[in-house]
């Protein structure tokens, strides 16, 4: 059996806005059901996570990290600079998930370290397809990160 | 005066001086040389009258020397020469006499009629001498001739002696050659001879006649009286000599000497008048030469001080014009442009002047003009810039933010297609509840941003608003809310009266109370408090509560439209924008400070009457100021 089979994958998703919240979780499980989604509803939340992160507990590594722009308290591209400035969380991948498809947001997120950036959509099966992509895509590319992490996901 | 007069009339009146002062100095170098002139003339005349006077001399010499001949010599050529040179002589002194300004005048008269008189003298000495000669050369001899005849007949006929005879003889001769010596030597000592010899030969006849008869007298009264005869002719012919030498000797020779003193007098005349005219001509040409040279002085020194005066009076405005205009040139509109009263070339130039200084002050008014007009659109475009941002900060935040709800219900929609599909109806009968939710959030947005629309629009009225009676009426519509939280309100002191509009400004409190019960109420706070301050520019009116407050990163960001700090209240974040709308409707401002007991302080500034509109809130007053 693959590793990756066996393994649950954690996705940290900070979102402040509950209903975008659910739907993400929805697709997310919908593509891998024993996906694990843990939530944050503010900046403030996902930075005293990564202030308190270890990275001992092997299932708490994030798979990879879905950032909302527009977050009450600290912005989105707060915690996106925290993360990849920080020693080991710099290597999960962040995907930006943003309303705003603003060229200035884009280019900002990118050039602090955003591994994506993605408008949230308008269409009927759009959520369905970014999610889709995402998985397809950051479950192909993992082995870099898992690399990052010395090997401990393989 | 000179600065009254124009610029052509000044050169003129150089010029004047000049041709003036060259006048002066010709004048009185003319008057100098004209007056030498007839020093000299006279000095030459004096010069002539010298001439004369030597010629006049040197002829009378002659004349005397001619006189002299004659006396001597007798001839009648002498006498003739004389008579010729005192014509000639008197002809010069009458002609000199009859001159227009006879100078030697009594002293030649003088000379003339002492030589007239000499002349004259000479004339009866010429006489003279003519019949003496006569008297000694003829009658003397014939008389001598007879006596001696008779004297010789009278010895004869007496019968004297031998010896007798020859005696009488002997004397008669010596008689004769006694008067002859006399009258050639004129020694008196032969008259004496002459006369004994005669008395011896009278004392002869006389003894003869003692002697002879008494028939011969007749011949001794004969000899007797021929010998009286001879001694009478004899005495007269001395007499004459006598006469004669008395007037050559005595009267010609006073005559010859008043000639000779007048002659030398008009000498003398004529030396001290020229001496005089020479010292008259020096002390001319000195005095000249003294006067030309302080005249040429005074001259120099007034045609200087002349053309100075003009040429400092010309000069002066000229620089000082130059130097006006230089400051022109260089943009200066309060230049002082030095007075100049007449309307020359440099009155032109002075008008030129003000004229220029007119542009300047134009071109610098048209400049402040144009500074203002930048300033103001500047201003303009930085209000415009403004704008724009916000409108653009707008749009961002009411696409994000409407875009929100649509993202919630496609997602949703998608999903309970999806669980219908599937035979889930009830779970997709709840998605269609959050997409019901989501719309009607999306409603609520609307609403607000219209809501929003209307508060913002500036052509409100505007009228006395008093605050006091306001926050009265606030109070009364948030009694209901408050008494839910457990909020105390109160208000402190009296409300300034300010310009505004009732309904906003009712909204503005509000909102601002509205926040306070939402963030305040106990347990995090107890109170909300309204009060108000003043400055010189603004009236201040604060909404204060002890709630948690507002962390500092925030106090701008509250005022954003949909902002909001916490997702578990309700609402949609526009209150505080709607707050900060109004006020920026109302020419005023709001902020936030931390309450001195923590909490939060809304501070509302309004511009007070007369106040500008325009003054910027000092920095360390309101920091935050938005």
């Amino acid at each position: 059996m693959r590793p990756e089979a066996t393994a649950r994958r954690t996705v940290w998703l900070v979102e402040d806005d509950a209903d975008h919240a659910d739907i993400a979780t929805y697709h997310l499980e919908a593509e891998d059901p024993s996906v694990r989604v843990e939530r944050f509803v503010d900046g403030s939340e996902i930075l005293d996570r990564i202030a308190s992160f270890s990275g001992r507990e092997a299932d708490a590594w994030p798979w990879l990290v879905l950032l909302d722009l527009n977050l009450p308290k600290y912005g989105g591209h707060e915690v996106l600079s925290r993360i990849k400035s920080h020693a080991s969380l710099r290597l999960v991948p962040v995907i930006i998930f943003s309303t705003s498809g603003a060229p200035d947001d884009v280019e900002r997120a990118l050039s602090l370290g955003a591994n994506s950036y993605l408008t949230k959509p308008i269409e009927l099966t759009g959520f369905e397809t970014i999610m889709n992509t995402v998985w397809t895509y950051w479950r192909r590319n993992q082995h870099a990160v898992a690399l990052g992490r010395g090997g401990r996901d393989t | 005066m000179l600065e009254r007069t124009t610029l052509k009339t000044r050169m003129l009146a150089g010029a004047s001086i000049a041709f003036v002062v060259a006048g002066l100095l010709f004048t009185v170098s003319w008057l100098a040389l004209s007056s030498i002139a007839r020093q000299f003339e006279r000095f030459a005349q004096l010069q002539s009258n010298a001439a004369l006077v030597q010629s006049i001399v040197n002829d009378t010499s002659e004349l005397q020397r001619d006189v002299e001949a004659f006396i001597y010599q007798g001839h009648d050529s002498s006498a003739r020469e004389v008579y010729q040179l005192h014509e000639a002589l008197d002809a010069r002194i009458r002609e000199h006499a009859a001159k227009p300004t006879p100078q030697l005048g009594a002293g030649l008269e003088e000379t003339r009629a002492h030589l007239s008189a000499y002349v004259e003298v000479f004339g009866q000495v010429e006489t003279q001498r003519k019949r003496r000669l006569e008297l000694v050369s003829r009658e003397l001899v014939s008389v001598e001739a007879r006596a001696r005849g008779a004297l010789l007949s009278a010895l004869d006929a007496g019968g004297a002696g031998r010896d007798e005879l020859r005696q009488a003889v002997v004397d008669f001769a010596s008689l004769q050659s006694s008067a002859s010596r006399y009258f050639t030597a004129l020694d008196s000592r032969h008259v004496d001879e002459a006369l004994s010899s005669l008395r011896r030969l009278e004392r002869l006849i006389g003894e003869l006649e003692r002697s002879a008869s008494t028939d011969v007298p007749e011949t001794i009264d004969h000899a007797r009286s021929t010998l009286d005869a001879l001694e009478a002719t004899f005495l007269e012919a001395v007499q004459r000599t006598r006469a004669y030498l008395y007037l050559v000797n005595v009267v010609m020779a006073a005559e010859a000497y008043e000639v000779r003193h007048a002659a030398r007098r008009l000498r003398e005349q004529t030396a001290t008048q020229m001496a005089e005219s020479s010292a008259a001509v020096e002390s001319t040409l000195r005095q000249s030469l003294w006067f030309e040279t302080l005249a040429l002085a005074l001259a120099c020194l007034l045609s200087l001080a002349a053309f100075r005066t003009i040429f400092r009076s010309v000069q002066a405005p000229v620089m000082s014009l130059s130097k006006t205009f230089r400051e022109l040139a260089a943009g200066r509109p309060d230049v002082e442009i030095p007075p100049h009263p007449v309307d020359d070339e440099l009155g032109q130039l002075t008008e030129a002047a003000r004229v220029f200084r007119a542009r300047n002050a134009e071109t610098e008014r048209l400049l402040a003009r144009e500074q203002v007009l930048t300033h103001d659109l500047q201003r303009n475009q930085r209000a415009l810039q403004r704008s724009q941002d916000e409108m653009e900060q707008f749009v961002y935040t009411v696409s994000h933010d409407l875009k929100s709800p649509l993202v919630t219900s496609m997602g949703f929609i998608a999903i309970a297609q999806r669980e219908a599909e599937e035979g889930d109806l009830k779970g997709a009968m709840g998605r269609l509840d959050r997409v019901v939710h989501a719309n009607e959030r999306m409603g609520e947005l609307i609403n607000d941003l219209l809501e929003l629309s209307r508060v913002g629009r500036v052509d409100v009225e505007m009228e006395a608003v008093d605050l006091d009676a306001l926050v009265a009426r606030l109070a009364a519509s948030v009694e209901p809310g408050l008494t839910r939280s457990g909020l105390v309100f109160r208000t402190a002191g009296p409300l300034p009266t300010i310009r505004g509009n009732a309904g906003r400004l009712l909204q503005v409190f509000d909102n601002l109370v509205g926040n306070a019960i939402k963030y305040a109420a106990p347990p995090a706070g107890s109170y909300v408090e309204i009060g108000a301050t003043s400055t010189p520019t603004e009236h201040r009116v604060y909404v204060r509560d002890d709630g948690p407050g507002i962390a500092e990163a925030y106090r701008e960001k509250v005022f954003g439209l949909f902002y909001r700090l916490a997702r578990d209240t309700s609402g949609t974040g526009i209150g505080l924008a709607v707050v900060r709308k109004v006020m920026l409707a109302h020419e005023g401002r709001v902020w936030i400070d931390p309450g001195e007991e923590g909490g939060a302080t809304f501070w509302l500034g309004f511009p007070r009457e007369g106040g500008s509109a325009e003054a910027e809130p000092s920095r360390e007053e309101a920091p935050h100021a938005t």
